[in-house]
């Protein structure tokens, strides 16, 4: 009862906080966070980096930071979940009978408020983030749309084409020039599809006889590839077609080259 | 209810089995609103969706009051 | 009025009312009517129609599978209380007695049985018959995808095997754990007799019954080409498999709206004396929110596939844009249905291991309120975030920023039930049984799962991750890794009470590992090709993806053995394991404070309650 008695004297909740962390259990614990946050911190910043595909747009760039900044700001809640279980699952007791009893704590005003301010705060930065993103990308879808380039796409059962308003020209890859905007506006023949230009960091659902748009704004040249992403039957798998997005000079050639042959891609 | 003399099973009160009785009716009633709301829902979000002009326009009846009598479509 | 219960079985009359049909009824003579119903109808819709017309064909169908269903029911007697009624009587005593199968042995287990401990063990061989049919479409998609360019199956069949594992899976998860545990425990652990209707009960299992050879028939019909959610128009346009789909929804939504209300009306109604409402055990409250949440949710479910029966037996038009439709109605029915429906599946298997951790940590559950807090702030934000599923449809990007707000915000009640768990965990010294080690294996998933759903409920981020591997692996990691490892856990738990044995240790610890590293090599892998690139739903992809798919396959085939084995632990032990004491764990739910096997009507005396079940623990230090 020494120590009890020691502890009710302490008369600073700085002396008891660091009574707190000098407990073996807490410290211990804390360890254990240190080293689950930094498995999260690490996956947030070199994992997903590395599994996702080539930035090739302003979208892809901002899913992109969403992916990696959400898993570092998750960290070290994931930590102080995974660091208790952790600590609990290391102190088992095996046996045929129960161990003694723990401790009586029934709840914890201050534990349950701080928790759910906490959460409430990563939801609310969760949000903003999103919404401060969605608000930037439909502005710049409206302020882009007189000098985007227009796509046509149709989806059909299961073969994306494509159909360039502007350059009057039917294809089935998809090319597009870097640096310059460009609005997607979306069809399907028959079923629900889902166009999705990998590295462009778009998707927006095929309808039929309902138009929906999207938008995206190239950065970066490189190959690009065009899925399906919604089920849509039979050959779903196969629903693919690639495409580049390439400099200025390069798409030009392309397009000359489509229309000096009727304006349909070969 | 036949009242057997070797099977005697314990019965609630009337008013027990009958609180019982209604609260299960009013939930499955919930379940009939549900229902209801799907239905509703269905006519009218089709309705404004509009799809295709497959629904008649408003603009249209009153077009075709024009003195010209041309009706717009949908 | 004396009870039968105070007389020991041995001297009880044995109710046997000679002259009453309900003694000849079972489930053979459910199936013989059934399949005369069925086949009946079938001939008698075909005559004099042109079965080239898929609209024809998609009718006689359709309306067979009801046959089959209702014909069922009739032939296992489920209609004689409404017919008596008609005619202005009831069942006498004796046949209500019967009817709950006193002295009847394991035959009440093929029969209308209205006892609830029948029902819960007969959906507890239910659930584990679809999830191996589950599982086995399950381990057939992963080995058509163990290599690119694979040829196991074709696509037809791939398609399929999504399609209809995924239904499987969907049905067998929402009744997983309030099946057998809602029904067996629940009703003792409040200290009841019984459930508030006992015939509703045994509908509610034997409606769910008939819808299974329905759901079964897709495979013989030609399969369906979509996924579980059998989206408009593709549904549409479906071969007549999709016709075993339609009406598998529209009976297993009733099954689910009969049982929900009988649930909530039992818990609400009547608990034992002196249990108020701060002492009902968290499962059962729990459980209550899942099933409340279920009444309204899957009758718009029902409705949605009640259009798409319509749309193809006569050709309205709901989802056909060509004349006024519109596949995003179908979405929005779905998934005002579908969000709430993985709450539904999702609360009971935490509730079972908030039920467990004070038992294995000889603590008191941390903070019941915020336990209550959480589960009622998830069922009551679920009904608010379903467009969710639709942000890339395009149906209405202005909704978009609404929904992302109130998706996550699902997140803050979420967060509770983690603090709960682990509030329990902190400063105990944690028994060591399978039904604790599933409540370690849950937080990992479900913190995993938990986590990534805050990534896709993200517009921009979900620009991306839509329609990929990302969002299956994040979905199983919440379904699977945290409810169906809830459910193993509650089974593990209340096994000795079920079966009067207990779960051979070893068998489970070793499918337990099998299964949880399994699951999470699995499900590691598809969230990484997810990032990569690779959709979901496809019955190939590019080289590119190989190798984190032929892991994923590997972790698959280790949860499969760990399932076989699971299996054989369970049945080995329910023949001949260990015979259990009443209390095997020293837990305080009333439960265990009855013998196996548990009388008829559970309590000789109804039991009062006089504090809350979670009286464990020393006073702090």
């Amino acid at each position: 009862m020494a120590d009890h008695e020691s502890e009710l004297l302490a008369p600073t909740p700085g002396a008891r906080v660091s009574t707190f962390l000098k407990r073996k259990d807490v410290s211990q614990t804390l360890l254990l966070w240190v080293f689950f946050t930094a498995v999260f911190v690490v996956l947030g910043l070199w994992a997903y980096p590395k599994w996702m595909p080539v930035v090739l747009s302003k979208q892809m760039q901002a899913n992109e930071d969403i992916m990696i900044w959400f898993t570092v700001i998750s960290a070290p809640i994931a930590g102080v979940v995974l660091s208790i279980a952790a600590k609990s699952f290391l102190n088992m007791h095996r046996g045929d009978t129960p161990p003694e009893d723990g401790v009586a704590i029934r709840t914890n005003g201050p534990v349950v408020i701080v928790w759910t301010a906490t959460s409430v705060l990563f939801c609310i930065v969760a949000i903003v983030w999103g919404l401060v993103a969605l608000n930037t990308e439909s502005i710049a879808a409206a302020t882009d749309a007189p000098k985007s380039l227009i796509v046509d796409v149709t989806g059909s059962q299961w073969v994306w084409s494509f159909y360039y308003p502007q350059q009057n020209i039917h294809t089935h890859t998809l090319n597009l020039p870097v640096n310059q905007p460009v609005t997607f506006n979306v069809m399907s023949a028959d079923v629900n599809h889902s166009f999705w230009p990998v590295q462009l960091g778009v998707k927006i659902d095929a309808n039929r006889l309902v138009t929906t748009v999207a938008h995206a704004d190239p950065t970066a040249t490189g190959p690009l590839d065009v899925k399906c992403a919604e089920l849509c039957g039979l050959y779903h798998a196969y629903m693919e077609t690639s495409g580049a997005v390439e400099s200025p000079t390069d798409f030009n050639n392309w397009v000359s080259s489509i229309q000096a042959t009727g304006g349909v891609q070969q | 209810m036949a009242h057997d003399t070797e099977f005697h099973v314990h019965h609630d009160s009337p008013e027990a089995i009958g609180r019982r009785e209604r609260l299960g009716v009013r939930l499955l009633i919930v379940a009939d609103g549900a229902f209801l709301f799907g239905m509703i829902f269905s006519y009218f979000y089709l309705r404004n969706l509009n799809v295709n002009g497959g629904w008649l326009q408003r603009e249209f009846i009153l077009s075709a009051l024009l003195p010209d009598g041309s009706p717009h479509s949908g | 009025m004396t009870t039968l219960s105070h007389a020991p079985a041995s001297s009880r009359p044995i109710p046997n009312p000679k002259k009453s049909l309900i003694t000849k009824l079972n489930m053979g003579t459910g199936i013989v009517v059934g399949v005369i119903f069925c086949w009946g109808t079938y001939f008698a819709m075909k005559a004099g129609r042109d079965m080239t017309d898929s609209h024809n064909v998609n009718k006689v169908l359709l309306m067979s599978m009801f046959a089959w269903s209702i014909g069922f029911l009739i032939g296992i007697g489920a209609f004689i209380g409404p017919f008596r009624w008609l005619i202005g009587k009831d069942l006498t005593d004796e046949e209500q007695l019967y009817l709950a199968g006193d002295g009847q042995g394991w035959k009440r287990y093929f029969k209308y049985c209205t006892d609830h401990k029948v029902v819960g063990i007969q959906y507890l061989v239910g659930v584990m018959a679809l999830l191996g049919v589950g599982g086995t479409m399950a381990m057939m998609i992963r080995t058509n995808l163990a290599t690119p360019g694979s040829h196991f199956v074709t696509p037809v069949v791939y398609n399929s095997l999504v399609g209809l594992h995924g239904i499987t899976m969907i049905v067998a998860m929402i009744i997983v754990a309030t099946g057998p545990f809602g029904n067996y425990i629940m009703p003792i652990m409040i200290g009841a007799a019984d459930m508030a209707f006992p015939r509703l009960n045994a509908l509610s299992w034997w409606v769910l019954f008939t819808a299974v050879p329905v759901l079964c028939s897709a495979w013989f019909l030609g399969g369906i080409p979509t996924g579980w959610t059998a989206y408009a128009p593709l549904s549409d346009q479906a071969g007549p498999g999709m016709n075993a789909f339609v009406a598998t929804i529209i009976i297993f939504a009733v099954s689910t709206a009969v049982a929900g209300m009988n649930i909530t009306t039992t818990v609400v109604a009547m608990r034992a004396k002196g249990m108020k409402w701060n002492r009902v055990p968290i499962f059962v409250i729990g459980a209550t929110i899942s099933v409340a949440l279920a009444i309204p949710a899957f009758p718009t479910f029902m409705v949605a596939m009640i259009q798409t029966g319509l749309d193809r037996t006569i050709a309205t038009g709901f989802y056909d844009a060509n004349v006024g439709g519109s596949g995003w109605l179908y979405a929005n029915l779905f998934w005002i249905m579908g969000h709430p429906e993985v709450y539904v599946i999702l609360i009971p298997g935490v509730a079972a291991l908030m039920e467990i951790a004070p038992v294995f940590v000889r603590k008191p559950l941390f903070s019941y309120n915020a336990a209550i807090a959480g589960f009622a702030g998830i069922a009551g934000l679920s009904v608010l975030v379903w467009a969710h599923h639709m942000y890339m449809a395009g149906w209405m990007p202005s909704l978009n920023g609404p929904f992302m707000v109130t998706t996550e915000f699902i997140s803050v009640p979420t967060g509770l039930l983690f603090l709960v768990l682990i509030g329990t965990l902190w400063r105990g010294r944690p028994w060591m049984k399978l039904p604790m080690l599933c409540v370690y294996a849950f937080i990992w998933n479900f913190l995993i799962g938990g986590i990534t759903g805050i990534y896709l409920s993200d517009v921009p981020a979900d620009n991306y991750l839509h329609g990929s591997m990302y969002v299956t692996a994040h979905f199983h990691y919440t379904l699977m890794g945290a409810a169906l490892t809830g459910a193993i856990g509650g089974l593990a738990y209340w096994f000795p009470k079920m079966t009067g044995r207990m779960l051979n240790e070893r068998g489970g610890y070793i499918s337990f590992w099998f299964i949880q590293i399994g699951f999470n090599v699995l499900f590691l892998g598809m969230f990484i090709v997810g990032a990569e690139g690779q959709p979901r739903r496809v019955a190939d992809y590019a080289h590119l993806y190989s190798h984190a798919n032929l892991i994923s396959t590997m972790g698959a085939y280790s949860v499969g053995i760990g399932m076989i084995i699971l299996l054989w632990a369970i049945v080995h032990s329910w023949r001949s394991g260990k015979i259990a004491p009443m209390n095997p764990w020293g837990a305080k739910t009333l439960e265990w404070t009855v013998p196996y096997p548990v009388p008829l009507v559970n309590f000789d005396q109804p039991p009062v309650v006089t504090s809350d079940p979670y009286g464990y623990g020393r006073s702090a230090k």
